[in-house]
């Protein structure tokens, strides 16, 4: 992956900051017309029942349904054969009878509980409160350092370039439908970390190749491109082996680690994606704005 | 060269240290017996079986060297040694062994008791005892190695996972309840015209008024009150019922927001579960039948007023009702002693009683129950009673004074004090010496009795066995699989520069599992998750590393100084992209509950010691082939 023709990623800016905008606006869109995040009953309480049903008897989502009527959401784990489901229901219901009921009609062995949760309301907006506050301070934790480790400007182009993944990734979450639970809280999180990780290494070649030097705009866009290409290939490289290990959870990990991988590789790539085409175009933004009010002083 | 020699030992001491750490988890997954693991989780109730049998053995050797002192015999064997035998939760490890200088047993026994004939039975006892307690040894050896083994989280071994709150509304109901009769503005307005019958009915109002209002308050006070206390209590009654499952390492903890957190690793029977655990305990008052206490031999009874004798106990239930043995109407119940230890309630029988089957009182009359001391420091447990309980209790007491009330829970008996006098008033003492542990116990009892805590099962998680199997196969597949990729892929784009970033990756995941193993931790699903990352983010390092190099050497340096450059340069970028994803680690480790909280540590775990296998140890190997093998050309 020796990159020898080197690309002008500012240029291109121009189109990736439209494509991002219409992402951000598509997951608000979907947010507000959905009415939130589909909540899992980590946050929501209710039961989740899991339940496999022999191959034996032929049973769909829809066969679940029509024995147990409205109020449940019946979702399919795995392949069609495997016939496994996932029952999840709000409201106060005896899970003990709905099991029952589903014996009668599936047979008495045909019928296994795998895995039963339920959580409580007190619990469930205990779980709010953890999580809420998980959030705070991990954004808190990131933005001490990106103060600590940045210069003023680099620093504002970084924290955007956070927002911008956080805000695409939830986007996705809500898009696609994905119940946000505790595990998909800790990928975005997750996240948070790996993204600072790679505007961190650009930034750092940016400041080192542009240092001592007075650039006008012209100039800086140079560096920062000559910096961009100088570091993609570990970009790349290094995208490419973790989102490779995501998706390799994804595939292999089951169905207990399919949402939270699959929010981490939407999260890896927009993170990867944000360092080069965010964060650095922020750079120029913000020297343009910064060089208009030299020449306003001068007058 | 001496620095390589140096960096030789720390690289063989981290690499002793990580074998060390794991050779517990080795030993316990690959090389312990079916039999021995079963022992090492040995549910507590067997266990109080086995610790109770091997002090009835000791008993029947210590009585048959004439309940001398041990070391007396041990004078006479002119032999010191670990001829102590003492059943505590504390000791390390028990020893008996009275034979350890070549006398035997009944030689010993001949000389110190000449008269003492049954043999037999010595020999068994003895023998026996020694069998227990080196069963009871291997326990502890086998549960102090499988502290330190890579554990399943439950939602990997399968078990069942509850989260109880406090039933407010109930509780509420509950105390109003207890105060019923103070708050009744009627009663109230009784009362004050007793005591004032000049007030005319407009101050007999308003004084009423203000009495309820008092009333309101200490209600509300009490909830507040029973809201924090009780959870302690709902989780000390908890811990002691927990046993009757058989489960090997049940945990009870305190959780956040007034809750208590239960998980029963391999439990499968989710609503005997339920039952048992929130189950409302029974208080009543007994009256010990003295009159038949007095016609127990004397040998059968300790300096405690107890029967002290199992056997004879046993006996008398099964010629219950024949003359000469345990009347009609009469029972015979365990008298507990529950002490704490190392964080765990054992709750040890002490003796027997035979109390009256009917109950003088219930628990539910009584109003509050606490721990006093009195002005010269001395403590004692006062309750009180509502006005029916004082009624009856009153004429109780009167009635029956010389004689014991046992306080029964659960039907077991946690203190039997002797009537004094008759008490009127309904305001009680229970004084006599014991340990403040002793007297919260009891005091504590009381008030459960008086006002049970009503639970209510606020999270509740069952995974079935098969599911935890099946999930920990995929989880070994995935973290298999991804360092397969992950390898293949360095391999082919760094040919051997690649070999030894593997390498380092190889011995990350051996560092991570030792750390893990040390520390106890439990592997859970999304723990496992967080490994299958680690795997992917931590080559990083390397690749940083070896783009540099290249830089380096790109711009004409030689091997040696693109090497020492390169890895000089990388190191800020290398510990600067870690940090970052190791503090959203520590906040998922600290504020997460059970799976997440895996995820954050396995997360922290491999990027620490990434830093270590991925810079020092690659850097390591690369020095041993340029400076020791002498290699001009990197293959990178």
């Amino acid at each position: 992956m020796e990159i020898k023709r080197e690309i002008d990623f500012i240029k291109k800016s121009k189109i990736t900051i439209v494509i991002s905008l219409s992402f951000i606006i598509l997951g608000i869109i979907s947010f507000f017309v959905k009415g939130g995040f589909n909540l899992g009953i980590d946050f929501a309480g209710g039961t989740n029942l899991r339940v496999k049903i022999d191959s034996s008897v032929q049973a769909d989502s829809e066969k679940i349904r029509g024995v147990l009527g409205e109020g449940f959401t019946i979702t399919r784990l795995g392949t069609a054969e495997e016939q496994e489901f996932f029952i999840s229901f709000q409201k106060e219901q005896n899970s003990e009878e709905i099991v029952k009921n589903l014996k009668k009609n599936f047979g008495e062995e045909k019928m296994t509980v795998l895995s039963e949760d339920t959580v409580g309301p007190k619990i469930g907006k205990e779980f709010q409160r953890m999580g809420f506050w998980a959030a705070v301070l991990s954004l808190l934790l990131l933005l001490l350092y990106i103060a600590f480790r940045f210069e003023f400007k680099f620093g504002i182009a970084a924290i955007v370039a956070l927002f911008h993944d956080v805000l695409i990734t939830l986007g996705f979450v809500s898009l696609l439908g994905f119940t946000f639970d505790i595990p998909v809280l800790a990928a975005v999180l997750t996240l948070l970390g790996y993204s600072i990780n790679d505007t961190i290494i650009i930034f750092d070649r940016i400041r080192e190749e542009s240092s001592n030097l007075h650039l006008d705009k012209r100039e800086y866009v140079m560096v920062i491109n000559q910096a961009i290409n100088k570091t993609l290939s570990r970009t790349l490289l290094t995208s490419f082996t973790t989102i490779s290990a995501i998706i390799v959870l994804i595939f292999f990990g089951g169905v207990d680690l399919r949402a939270m991988a699959l929010v981490l590789l939407i999260g890896f790539i927009t993170g990867t994606y944000s360092s080069v085409f965010v964060a650095s175009p922020l750079l120029i933004l913000w020297e343009k704005l910064l060089g208009k009010k030299k020449e306003l002083k001068k007058v | 060269m001496r620095y390589g020699f140096i960096k030789t030992i720390i690289i063989l001491i981290t690499l002793g240290l990580g074998f060390y750490m794991l050779y517990p988890t080795y030993k316990w997954y690959y090389n312990t017996s079916q039999e021995d693991k079963d022992i090492a989780s040995m549910p507590k109730e067997d266990l109080t079986k086995l610790v109770n049998g091997i002090e009835e053995n000791i008993q029947f050797v210590r009585k048959s060297l004439n309940n001398k002192q041990w070391y007396k015999i041990y004078q006479d064997l002119k032999d010191p040694g670990t001829l102590f035998f003492n059943i505590s939760p504390d000791a390390e490890k028990y020893t008996l062994d009275l034979e350890k200088y070549g006398k035997k047993i009944q030689d010993i026994v001949k000389k110190v008791n000449p008269s003492f004939t049954d043999f037999g039975n010595l020999e068994l006892n003895y023998s026996e005892a020694k069998k227990g307690i080196e069963k009871l040894n291997h326990h502890y050896a086998m549960k102090e190695l499988k502290k330190t083994i890579i554990k399943l989280g439950l939602d990997l071994a399968g078990g069942v996972h509850f989260v109880l709150g406090i039933n407010e509304e109930q509780l509420r109901k509950d105390i109003e309840k207890l105060y019923q009769e103070s708050f009744d503005i009627e009663k109230i307005k009784k009362q004050i015209k007793s005591e004032h019958p000049e007030y005319d009915d407009a101050k007999l109002e308003a004084e009423a008024k203000v009495k309820q209002a008092e009333v309101q308050k200490t209600i509300d006070a009490r909830f507040e009150l029973e809201k924090q206390e009780g959870i302690v209590r709902a989780r000390e009654k908890i811990t002691n019922r927990v046993d009757q499952f058989g489960v090997s390492e049940p945990v009870v903890v305190q959780g956040p927001q007034n809750t208590v957190v239960i998980e029963l690793p391999g439990e499968k029977d989710k609503e005997s579960a339920k039952e048992v655990i929130t189950k409302v305990g029974r208080l009543s008052f007994h009256l010990v039948n003295e009159d038949f206490f007095r016609t127990v031999p004397l040998d059968k009874k300790d300096k405690f007023q107890h029967i002290a004798d199992k056997e004879y106990v046993l006996e008398l239930q099964r010629t219950k009702g024949q003359a000469g043995s345990l009347p009609a109407g009469t029972m015979i119940l365990p008298v507990v002693e529950s002490r704490t230890e190392k964080g765990m309630t054992y709750s040890k029988t002490v003796g027997y009683l035979p109390v009256f089957e009917k109950s003088e009182l219930d628990g539910e009359k009584i109003i509050d129950a606490k721990v006093e001391f009195d002005q010269l420091g001395k403590m004692h447990i006062s309750f009180e009673l509502n006005s029916e309980g004082s009624d009856i209790f009153s004429t109780v007491t009167g009635n029956n004074v010389g004689k014991r009330l046992s306080i029964v829970l659960d039907g077991k008996i946690q203190s039997a004090p002797n009537i004094q006098g008759k008490i009127p008033g309904g305001k009680a003492q229970i004084t006599g010496s014991f340990a403040l542990d002793e007297a919260k116990t009891i005091a504590s009892v009381l008030k459960s009795g008086s006002l049970p805590i009503p639970l209510k099962i606020e999270e509740e998680r069952v995974i079935g066995p098969s599911l935890g199997y099946d999930q920990i196969n995929k989880g070994k597949m995935s973290t298999l699989i991804a360092f397969i990729v992950v390898s293949i892929f360095m391999l082919i784009y760094y040919k051997v520069s690649g070999l030894n970033a593997n390498f380092a990756q190889i011995l990350n995941l051996f560092f991570i599992f030792a750390i893990l193993a040390q520390f106890g931790y439990a592997l859970t699903l999304p723990g496992i998750a967080g490994i299958v990352l680690t795997i992917g983010m931590s080559v990083d390092a390397n690749i940083l590393i070896n783009e540099r190099i290249k830089e380096e050497l790109r711009a004409g340096r030689s091997l040696q100084s693109a090497l020492m450059h390169g890895y000089q340069r990388a190191f800020t970028a290398i510990f600067d992209s870690n940090i970052t994803t190791i503090m959203i680690g520590i906040v998922l480790a600290a504020i997460g509950t059970g799976p997440i909280k895996g995820f954050g540590v396995t997360l922290i775990t491999g990027l620490i010691t990434n830093m270590f296998t991925a810079v020092f140890v690659t850097h390591f190997v690369y020095d041993i082939f340029v400076h020791k093998v002498n290699v001009k050309k990197l293959s990178i």
